[in-house]
């Protein structure tokens, strides 16, 4: 029955290695290494012939043509997703670990997928010929720091207390293993004892690798990720990006050392114990989406570490941070975090960003969430927000801003204003907040209620993020500028400046001026602060913070007070030069000065910039030129005149009706430049004063007619004048004015005596009679009287035709009148 | 041990009299409102309404007093927007006596991992007990739900109910 099986067996390995290595019919591809010994090899699923994945171990003995001394345990296997379920196995060999031989088998039933490193070691011993002690010697003699990890009482606390064992220690345990000579011939198998050995002065973490029969040492591996290769990363979300990763044991993994700074993208399998999160390896730092777009979404992780450079390469070109803490803090992102954990967070426990899966959103580590997670982490060491209420939302708010900053420096093609886009959602809009459910106006739409409200983790700590949305509205707007009314009916106008200056103010905010209980009105005031640091006193970036703040609804808008003055002739014969007075600077604190003339024909060349500009005469007529300055673009104007004036660059003020006898008045505006202005009236009126100045008086006679002037000025003659018609109504006898007639309510006469004498209550020297008769002869009026003007009711006469009899001295005027109530 | 109903040694007395002290103090408790516990409590927590009662700011004897045992995770709250509502099924966490846990799924056993008990300053401003490694803060516990939450911004809360015979009644 033994030898039945026996030769079962051997046909078995034999059909099989026929197979595989003939590739026959179940194989699908297979490569080999410089051993030849098989690399990687991809079966047909469901063909078992003896590659059940329950017989990895032997299965793998028999397929690589191992020896007797050697064997392959199983050391961790899981199912994915799919079911399919992926077996790592190390190889021993007579008992020992082999280090960096490490082989894997894929499939659901049958072995599907084969690949990894074996190890052919031949004939070594494995009997040391040195103690595990006298080998520590050597090693520490060989990393020769100044103080180890185990020699610090504080270190060891720490490894006990995370641990969580009493005994546990940094102390090396000496090992023995299998490992190649890497520092020697580089091709050799030894027998060798390993040992991780810490330091903290100069700081070293390293598995020291001494030979167990010579006591060289043959091998040695750093822990903190120092041997960077230049690999290439197929991500989810960025497309084919060049990342770093750590060369180790013949394999890389996502770690690397980056200006000192050390990144390790750790792989938690679905648990949440951070101490068991193990490393996403490559063979050959290509890592495709072939390989790691799996059922297990590996690919994501290739964003995650991609992402922890861009964020720690701009934190370090913009700010000049040195990583989260500014003090080379290490960047650990933890992908895979726990069962369905459909998130992404900064632990602050474990100081690590921390990725999870799940079915509402696609994994979570697009750019955009990775630096609004390190935000997280950066405002733990700064200002340390508290997380409710408006602090909180506060904190999310700059969260947001270093995703938006970090994508715009780092993938400038995405669309940055909104966060999360690529993971299943958006879930927020920083252009639009409204779009999402968040306020855009402090207190305004879609602001969650914080009166009375009791922060906890159940209610968002108060809809911290919600509540951010103001924030984020306040940072698009600094950056790329808008116009707009909010929620409180108030319009705002902000200039932008830029995302990197916006978010270069952002920041110097959160380092020097945001305290834990900061508000939003708080954070007015710390923008403020920090824009004036960075920029000055009443520069371009402290309005538009100012403006920003007023459009979202926190503060007035800006007033910059100025005071801007225009000089220069207005006059213009020729040409002028204008200047622009109290204008803000031009190094480089405003933006611009700029100025125009309107309209533009009149005047033909132009020279000058700024606030001092020329211009040349085209034509006759009225033109302002105007000057914009500031980052705001205040205006403006002058007024002024080309050439000689004419009827159409002044007007006549005047009266269009008169009676007969009264005084009149005309007026003109002042010119400018006028040299002489010259009045003419009609035949028959009396002129009193005013001729060649602005202001002319006449006593108007009995015909109706136009006054008319022209202003001559510097420039030349008038080139035409005004006229101002006026229409006469009664009449005049000698010294009587009679008016108006047709009489209304009152008819009035007027006495000016010859002499001109007048007292100074309206009476006249001399009496004077006056009569009215209706047409059938009745008098209904008569009196003598000494007034200068004597006024005659007439409201109660009926209408019609009435004879008026003035007699004085010797003589009687005699006239008719018609009454029109 | 036979014991004799017609002698009475000084041993036996002062057994009967220690017996007669602790039923007395068994009736005292069950008559007062302090919890029935295995072991002493030494702080009843405040309650801050109905019976919602805050663990968070309470000395770690106690808060480990009442999170000990068994719990029944039913789902998760919060995240990076707010509103993420995580569903667990058959997921079970045994925090032993307050320093260890033993997390299931599906009935099967995936971590266990002793834990420790840190003082910070949490997330929002408060000096608190955080369980490391997990980073998990202990909210409170209202009517039978226990609530954790994540010291962590963009974190979470979790709902947990009791899933063994203890029986903490707190009021």
């Amino acid at each position: 029955m033994r030898n039945s099986l026996r030769l079962s067996v051997v046909i078995f390995l034999m059909t099989f290695m026929t197979k595989v290595c003939g590739q026959g019919n179940d194989t699908l591809s297979i490569r080999f290494d410089a051993n030849e010994k098989i690399s990687f090899a991809r079966f047909s699923p469901g063909h078992f012939g003896g590659k059940e994945l329950t017989n990895g171990s032997e299965f793998l003995k028999s397929a690589l043509e191992a020896s007797q001394s050697d064997e392959f345990r199983l050391t961790r296997s899981r199912k994915d997703r799919s079911g399919k379920i992926h077996n790592v196995y190390q190889q021993y060999y007579k008992g020992l670990k082999v280090e960096g031989a490490v082989y894997m088998l894929h499939g659901r039933n049958s072995v599907e997928t084969m690949n990894g490193n074996y190890a052919e070691i031949g004939s070594i011993s494995v009997s040391p010929a040195i103690t595990a002690q006298t080998a520590l010697g050597h090693a520490i003699k060989y990393i020769g720091a100044e103080k180890y990890n185990w020699e610090d009482p504080s270190m060891e606390q720490h490894v006990k207390r995370s641990i969580g064992k009493d005994e546990a220690t940094y102390y090396p345990e000496g090992e023995l293993v299998i490992c190649k000579d890497i520092l020697k011939t580089g091709n050799e198998w030894r027998l060798a004892w390993k040992f991780t050995i810490s330091a903290l002065k100069p700081v070293s973490s390293n598995n020291v690798f001494i030979d167990a029969i010579n006591g060289e040492v043959i091998n040695l591996e750093s822990l903190i990720a120092d041997a960077n290769s230049a690999g290439t990363a197929e991500t989810k979300y960025s497309g084919t990006r060049g990342i770093t990763s750590d060369s180790f044991s013949s394999m890389y993994r996502l770690r690397e050392s980056r200006n000192g700074v050390q990144i390790q993208t750790l792989n938690m399998e679905e648990g949440t114990n951070f101490a068991n999160a193990v490393d996403f390896v490559d063979n050959d730092n290509d890592w495709t989406a072939a390989e790691h777009d799996n059922a297990d979404e590996d690919q994501v992780a290739l964003d995650a570490h991609w992402a922890a450079e861009m964020v720690l390469d701009y934190w370090d070109d913009v700010h000049n941070r040195n990583s989260i803490d500014d003090d080379g803090l290490t960047v650990k992102s933890y992908v895979h975090f726990d069962q369905n954990w459909n998130n992404a967070g900064w632990f602050s426990t474990q100081l690590a960003m921390v990725y999870g899966d799940g079915s509402t959103f696609d994994p979570l580590t697009a750019l955009d969430i990775a630096g609004h997670e390190f935000g997280h982490g950066i405002d733990q060491f700064e200002s340390g927000l508290n997380y409710n209420l408006e602090s909180g939302a506060l904190d999310e708010g700059l969260a947001d801003v270093w995703g938006a900053a970090i994508e715009f420096w780092a993938a400038p093609e995405k669309d940055h204003w909104l966060i999360g886009e690529e993971i299943g959602g958006p879930l927020r809009s920083m252009s639009n907040p409204n779009l999402y459910g968040q306020p855009d106006t402090y207190e305004g739409t879609n602001w969650f209620n914080l009166s009375g409200c009791t922060p906890t983790a159940f209610n968002d700590y108060c809809g911290v993020h919600t509540n951010s949305g103001v924030l984020n509205f306040w940072f698009y707007l600094l950056s790329d500028g808008g116009t707009g009314t909010n929620d409180n009916s108030h319009t705002y106008d902000v200039s932008g400046i830029g995302i990197e200056n916006a978010s270069k103010i952002a920041y110097q905010a959160e380092r020097y001026y945001l305290g834990p209980s900061s508000d939003f009105f708080d954070a007015r005031d710390a923008t403020i602060s920090a824009a004036i640091d960075l920029f000055g006193n009443n520069n371009c970036e402290e309005i538009a913070v100012t403006d920003a703040w007023h459009a979202v609804g926190v503060g007035s808008a800006f007033s910059d007070n100025l005071n801007l003055q225009v000089s220069g002739d207005v006059l213009v014969c020729t040409s002028e030069a204008f200047t622009l007075t109290n204008a803000p600077s031009l190094n480089g604190q405003y933006s611009h000065i700029g100025w125009s003339v309107s309209p533009s024909y009149l005047v033909t060349t132009a020279s000058g910039t700024g606030n001092s500009p020329s211009i040349t005469k085209a034509g006759v007529g009225d033109a302002i030129i105007t000057f914009e300055a500031g980052c705001t673009d205040a205006q403006k104007g002058k007024s002024f005149h080309l050439g000689p004036y004419g009827s159409s660059d002044y007007e006549i003020n005047g009266p269009s009706s008169a009676n007969c006898g009264n005084n009149v008045y005309y007026s003109i505006p002042t010119l400018p430049g006028a040299t002489d202005i010259d009045w003419t009236w009609p035949t028959g009126w009396t002129y009193v004063s005013g001729q060649g100045t602005v202001n002319l008086a006449l006593v108007a006679g009995s015909s109706s007619g136009a006054v008319a002037v022209g202003v001559d000025n510097t420039c030349g003659p008038s080139g035409s004048y005004d006229h101002q018609y006026t229409q006469i109504f009664g009449f005049c006898f000698g010294l009587f004015a009679v008016y108006p007639n047709p009489a209304g309510d009152e008819l009035k006469i007027s006495f000016t005596p010859a002499d001109g004498t007048v007292n100074t209550n309206g009476k006249v020297k001399d009496s004077y009679s006056v009569e009215l008769y209706d047409d059938s002869q009745h008098l209904v009026y008569g009196t003598t009287t000494d007034q200068q003007i004597l006024t005659i009711p007439t409201a109660g006469l009926v209408n019609g035709d009435y004879v008026l009899n003035i007699r004085y001295r010797s003589d009687v005027i005699r006239r008719h009148i018609f009454v029109s109530n | 041990m036979k014991n004799s109903d017609l002698s009475f040694p000084v041993g036996q007395v002062i057994t009967y009299r220690l017996l007669l002290v602790y039923c007395f103090l068994i009736v005292f408790a069950s008559c007062s409102e302090t919890p029935t516990a295995l072991n002493a409590v030494p702080d009843e927590p405040k309650r801050a309404v109905d019976d919602y009662y805050i663990l968070k700011d309470q000395p770690l004897d106690t808060i480990r007093h009442y999170i000990s045992g068994k719990w029944q995770l039913h789902y998760s709250y919060g995240g990076i927007t707010g509103h993420i509502r995580i569903d667990h099924r058959d997921s079970f966490i045994d925090f032993g006596s307050g320093d260890s846990v033993l997390r299931t799924r599906d009935g099967v056993l995936y971590e266990q991992t002793p834990i420790t008990w840190i003082r910070v300053v949490d997330l929002l401003g408060d000096s608190a007990y955080i369980i490391k490694p997990y980073g998990w803060g202990v909210w409170g516990i209202r009517n039978d739900t226990l609530e954790l939450y994540d010291n962590s911004p963009d974190g979470m809360g979790h709902f947990l109910t009791r899933a063994d015979d203890r029986f903490y009644p707190l009021n």
